[in-house]
């Protein structure tokens, strides 16, 4: 288990993590969500023994990570599946992280053929593609059979059957009781592998809190309904407090209000609706309400759709 | 293709870090990397051209007249042309040692295994130590042995025993600055830096400090690495035996600082 009490990171005036506290429990998985800057590199690095906190402290099983007696038996991460010298072969770095804790080296082997980098071992890493230096970034969290796995992005650069693998992978160790902490971008993904989310923005927990609930929480509904006399609707649902968006002619969705309540403004107004559904939000949705003013690269471009400007104050719990 | 089932449990049993793995893993990262397996084969192949070149040039010498220098004057001149040859060798070996970590930060990797980071240092120091001696002492004695017969066309042969001593002379200044190397490298977390600013130490610190001192007055020649090391190494100091107890304490200070600053710096920096 992971806890991390009132972490702290500045560099120099900024700060890059605050007071951030949370528990990586065993026997689930927790992803690991906020945009780029949030600082989520950064606690994962403090939590590793990698970067000094300013203040604060992270444990693992109760103890630092430089106190652990065996750290890759306690905990197995990938930061970065590049943290790999180029010139060294896959079998070599792997043999040179178990060699530090003795262990033997039929391991190196079975790590090696559980990622299906066997065939490559003895190529050097120099010229791995993206996937392939992932998959040994995880053969190398694996090594010590450890009893808490740190993912930094690992479906990055992977195939569609090496996702499929991370998935199940990651969802049978925490039925083993382990405790496993991914951080993604993909939302799809995680929301198909995470029992917990975890969102960092600006250096602060924004919302640590089971998926479901998160999903149901945080994320304002969205009614996608369909009239002839759509005109007549707009003015009484903005009004009522929902954002209106038409979509195509005669179809609009209402993002703001419950279908019920879109229901009662049409039948008060005589207004027939043709359609009228309640959209189930994702994680996507939820993410971008929780971290719509915790974002710190935005891009500009003309693709970017407005999302929902609603942060909440005090972390989800 | 990618296997699906779950990673097994059974041979990673119990461990934990003892310093032995540590070594064992440092010994095998620095035989690992072409760059380093090169750097080694050419400690020695520069030791001993270099003996071999300045033999030669004895011999070529005497073809035309006698050389001048009795045997053991001549030989300490040969093993000098070698060890400084093979300093250029031994800060590039140390230098990679070092900058190797940083490379595509390598070192992200070896932290997470050994997050006590001072065990790392001290471990691939010793590595560090035994590659270069061994190296060194490989380049001198087969140095010699090449060299021999020009040196005895120059009537300069001497015993193999007198001979032996200054190799191991040698030998022990080529591992001071491959130490003081890894401990730059490390400071300066750049193989290019480890390389500049030693062999600048080795190669203008004499002449910076005689500038140094017409300007001041002060004789700051027994506080250069390049003065101080020799003596101490090779057991003698012109200056008399008690010089050398001031070659030892300048010695240990050119090693024991940067090596303090490089611990600290690993120790309080993030990775």
């Amino acid at each position: 288990m992971i806890e991390v009490s009132h972490l702290t990171k500045r560099y120099g005036t900024r700060t890059a993590v605050d007071d951030v506290s949370f528990r990586i429990e065993p026997g689930r998985v927790t992803g690991f969500l906020g945009p780029n800057g949030a600082g989520k590199s950064t606690t994962l690095r403090m939590i590793l023994g990698l970067d000094r906190p300013t203040s604060g402290r992270a444990t693992v099983d109760g103890r630092a990570y430089a106190d652990l007696a065996a750290p890759i038996r306690s905990v197995g991460a990938m930061l970065d599946g590049r943290t790999v010298h180029p010139g060294r072969t896959a079998a070599a770095h792997l043999r040179s992280i178990a060699d530090t804790h003795e262990l033997p080296r039929t391991r190196v082997q079975e790590v090696l053929e559980l990622t299906g980098l066997r065939e490559v071992a003895r190529r050097r890493v120099g010229t791995f593609s993206l996937g392939m230096t992932q998959r040994l970034g995880i053969a190398a969290a694996l090594l010590g059979d450890p009893r808490t796995i740190l993912l930094d992005e690992p479906v990055n650069g992977l195939d569609p059957e090496g996702v499929l693998w991370i998935r199940a992978l990651t969802r049978r160790m925490a039925a083993e009781e382990r405790a496993v902490l991914i951080s993604s971008h993909l939302m799809s993904e995680v929301a198909q592998t995470v029992d917990q989310v975890l969102v960092l923005g600006a250096g602060r927990v924004l919302a640590d809190a089971p998926l479901h609930e998160l999903l149901t929480a945080e994320a304002a509904p969205l009614v996608r309904l369909r009239a002839d006399d759509l005109a007549r609707l707009v003015g009484p649902l903005i009004a009522a407090g929902g954002s209106v968006s038409e979509t195509e002619p005669r179809a609009a969705d209402v993002v703001g209000l419950t279908a019920e309540q879109v229901a009662r403004i049409a039948a008060d107004r005589g207004v027939v609706l043709s359609e009228l559904t309640a959209v189930e939000r994702s994680l996507e949705d939820a993410y971008f309400a929780l971290t719509a003013d915790a974002v710190q690269y935005r891009s500009t471009a003309a693709g970017d759709e407005p999302r929902p400007a609603q942060r909440t104050k005090e972390p989800r719990r | 293709m990618t296997a699906l089932e779950n990673p097994r449990t059974t041979t990673a049993t119990e461990r934990r870090v003892r310093f032995r793995g540590v070594l064992r893993a440092e010994a095998g990262k620095t035989t690992s990397l072409r760059s380093l397996r090169i750097s080694m084969a050419a400690l020695p192949l520069l030791i001993a051209a270099g003996m071999l070149l300045r033999a030669w040039a004895y011999a070529q010498t005497a073809a035309n007249g006698p050389v001048g220098v009795p045997p053991a004057f001549g030989w300490q001149d040969v093993l000098g042309i070698g060890v400084h040859a093979g300093e250029l060798g031994a800060v590039v070996l140390a230098a990679i040692l070092a900058g190797s970590e940083y490379t595509a930060r390598a070192a992200v990797s070896t932290y997470l295994a050994v997050p006590h980071r001072l065990v790392v240092l001290a471990a691939k120091a010793l590595v560090l130590v035994a590659a270069t001696a061994v190296l060194a002492a490989i380049g001198l004695l087969v140095g010699a042995a090449v060299s021999a017969p020009f040196m005895a066309q120059a009537h300069l042969a001497q015993p193999w025993s007198a001979t032996a001593g200054d190799a191991a002379s040698g030998a022990v200044l080529l591992v001071i600055v491959a130490v003081l190397t890894l401990a730059v490298g490390t400071l300066t977390r750049s193989t290019a830096a480890g390389i500049a600013i030693v062999l600048a130490v080795l190669l203008v610190g004499g002449t910076v400090a005689g500038l140094l001192g017409a300007v001041t007055g002060v004789d700051l020649g027994p506080f250069v690495l390049t003065y101080a090391a020799p003596m101490l190494t090779a057991l003698h100091d012109p200056a008399g035996p008690g010089a050398l107890a001031g070659d030892a304490v300048v010695t240990a200070l050119w090693l024991a600082v940067p090596a303090a600053a490089a611990g600290v710096a690993l120790v309080r920096r993030d990775v």
